[in-house]
């Protein structure tokens, strides 16, 4: 068991370094496109995407969200997407949330939130 | 007829099949009007599956017909039908006779697969491949490139076979080609009813409204391209004599049709199909060129010759190769394509200056008969050794900038088709991926589809951020870590360095900021004594006074 756990960890070491390698090469030949700080940012960006399109079944992206925003070098980029991504996508429903309980006057039924809340019904 | 054709079954006995057959010639051959004929001939295209039975039809059709023609008794019209039915003829025997080679092609393509597992004798396959720029180098290049890609990706990449058998029907094979012109085709000023030139359509007949995308003007023919030429890249070049002689087809569209069945299909994985490609397409440039020089009267220039690359010259058929080129998703294809449209911009160039060279030497001789002929020629000679001592070094023609920079537009494509296509940390990814299928739960629909094939438009025309949207599209997709995004240690390096510079700078500026900070602070302190003993006299005067 153990010897296959470790061929498992070094097949996986090798395909870490051939991707490693590989997107050296990508960005050799595209090196503005593709400087660690753009692109973690895009990540983090497609991620914000793919947890407003569906929040509640991919709740983790927003997670994955801030551990790539973590690896941004520059603190001020950090700070205006992660503002732009809270503004964008997520105070809104915070916003639609509180207008709703205001509306209602109590706690809304778990249904009407996601109705209001656009978050579908899975 | 119509209800006849509604009957026709694939599975009939030979018998049955033979007796049908007869009937539905009979039928056609009692149709007297040209009109009718048409009509008849066109619904028969459309509605029967057999491509021997349109044969049939069409060639009892066009027998009748020159009967009448023979008597001289044929009207213009019935004309018009006679060599419809002549075309309809050559298409049928084209795709009976293509259709009967590409099932036997299969165990030649798999044999060809086998062979390029083995690396080549470069040399060997450079001078095969027409020289590839006189560069043996850009081959090797190109082949460890698709080596690496072979080593990198983790899905086994398409052998091809599969190209080889896909259904394709006569009454599709049809479709393509133009059979009715409205004018009856001559040679030498004589009508003629067999042999004649086949036209495919390239353009949609319905241009539709101004919302129709310009893509939909052309029409798709990546299927007939495939059916005709996947023979040809297995290396049976009896099957292109046969294209260009019989089935007289239009050696530009045969071009067009080389470079799509090229750009669709996986044949370029494999080296030794370069070989049957780079031939054929010599073979029919060389064609076009033979036709060019027989007939030059001929106004519309559809063929390539080193004077026609500019963009303002550039035929209609290459403009849509380019065209081809740069919106295939099929990069190593496409790169593969260039290489080999370089390689003939390369043999034509020779060839000019060949023919120059031989020029001068007739000049030569003409210059010895009279000596005053001679010194003008001296000095013509003379200046035309400075111009082509020009073009000797200075080569660097529009066309030819254009495709080196598109080589390598295609090699930094190809590494980045090569990324996205690369699934190394996604094993987990396409479990999960798996599971949701499995456990019924929908599948993401919110995140485009797999960002895995792009192509040279597609970039050029999607921004200036679209490859960094892409690579990140496909790192959250194969759900590829933070840590492998940055910088490699070299560039995190030569970032320290930077970091390194930066902190000399600041220490550099503390210190500076610290001397000011001193000064200040001294000349702040002399200010204070200056005023305090100038208080002090004062207050002495005051206190004396």
């Amino acid at each position: 068991m153990e010897g296959s756990a470790n061929a498992v960890g070094l097949a996986d070491l090798s395909d870490r370094s051939t991707l490693m390698e590989i997107l050296e090469h990508v960005r050799q030949r595209f090196p503005n496109c593709l400087e660690s700080d753009i692109l973690l940012i895009n990540c983090c960006w497609e991620l914000f995407l793919r947890w407003n399109a569906q929040p509640l079944i991919l709740s983790n992206e927003l997670y994955l969200t801030l551990a790539y925003l973590e690896k941004v070098s520059s603190s001020v980029l950090k700070h205006n997407v992660s503002t732009m991504g809270w503004r964008l996508f997520i105070q809104k429903r915070f916003e639609a949330l509180c207008t709703l309980i205001e509306k209602m006057g109590r706690k809304p039924k778990d249904r009407i939130s996601r109705k209001e809340l656009e978050m579908g019904t899975n | 007829m119509k209800v006849l054709l509604k009957k026709q079954d694939k599975f009939l006995p030979e018998d049955k099949r033979e007796k049908f057959n007869q009937q539905v010639v009979h039928l056609v051959l009692m149709l007297k009007t040209a009109e009718i004929r048409r009509e008849c001939l066109e619904e028969l295209i459309r509605l029967s599956i057999d491509e021997h039975l349109i044969f049939l039809a069409a060639q009892q059709m066009h027998q009748e017909l020159l009967q009448y023609v023979e008597k001289n008794e044929l009207d213009f019209e019935n004309k018009l039908v006679a060599q419809m039915c002549a075309r309809i003829m050559q298409v049928c025997q084209c795709y009976i006779k293509v259709k009967g080679e590409n099932v036997v092609m299969g165990n030649r393509m798999s044999q060809l697969i086998e062979e390029s597992e083995n690396p080549p004798d470069i040399q060997q396959l450079t001078e095969n491949l027409g020289g590839w720029s006189g560069n043996e180098v850009v081959v090797a290049r190109i082949l460890s490139l698709l080596a690496f890609r072979k080593s990198v990706l983790k899905f086994h990449i398409k052998t091809g076979k599969s190209d080889l058998n896909f259904d394709f029907s006569i009454s599709e094979m049809l479709s393509h080609f133009t059979l009715y012109y409205s004018h009856l085709v001559k040679r030498s000023n004589i009508e003629i009813f067999e042999k004649l030139p086949l036209e495919i359509i390239l353009m949609n007949k319905e241009p539709g409204s101004e919302k129709t995308r310009i893509d939909s003007r052309f029409v798709s023919f990546d299927r007939l391209s495939r059916f005709l030429f996947n023979g040809i890249f297995t290396g049976d070049h009896s099957h292109l004599d046969y294209l260009l002689t019989d089935a007289s087809i239009y050696p530009s569209n045969l071009l067009l049709l080389i470079f799509t069945s090229w750009l669709n299909t996986c044949y370029s994985d494999h080296w030794r199909c370069w070989e049957n490609f780079s031939q054929s397409l010599f073979k029919i440039v060389d064609t076009m060129n033979d036709i060019r020089k027989n007939d030059e009267s001929l106004e519309e220039n559809l063929l390539f010759d080193s004077t026609s690359l500019d963009d303002r010259l550039l035929s209609p058929s290459w403009i849509d190769i380019i065209e081809l080129i740069y919106k295939s998703t099929n990069i190593t294809s496409a790169l593969i394509a260039v290489n080999m449209i370089k390689s003939l911009i390369n043999k034509f160039k020779l060839n000019e200056k060949e023919i120059s060279e031989l020029n001068c030497i007739t000049q030569n001789e003409d210059d010895a008969v009279s000596s005053e002929m001679a010194v003008k020629n001296a000095d013509l000679q003379s200046t035309h050794s400075i111009l082509s001592s020009d073009n000797d070094w200075e080569t660097l023609h529009m066309d030819k900038e254009n495709l080196s920079l598109l080589t390598k537009q295609l090699e930094d494509l190809f590494l980045l088709d090569m990324l996205l296509k690369s699934n190394l940390c996604s094993s987990d990814a396409e479990q999960q991926d798996e599971q949701i299928l499995s456990s019924g739960e929908p599948k993401v629909t919110s995140s485009p589809s797999r960002p895995n094939s792009v192509s040279l438009s597609f970039i050029l025309g999607s921004g200036p951020g679209i490859v960094s949207e892409i690579v990140a599209r496909w790192a959250v997709h194969h759900k590829v870590p933070p840590e492998l995004l940055i910088c490699s240690p070299s560039a995190d390096a030569n970032s320290l360095d930077t970091k390194e510079d930066t902190v000399t700078v600041a220490d550099e500026s503390t210190k500076l900021k610290g001397s000011v900070f001193v000064s200040l602070v001294l000349f702040r302190t002399s200010l204070l004594s200056f005023f305090s003993q100038s208080c002090g006299r004062k207050r002495k005067r005051c206190w004396f006074g």
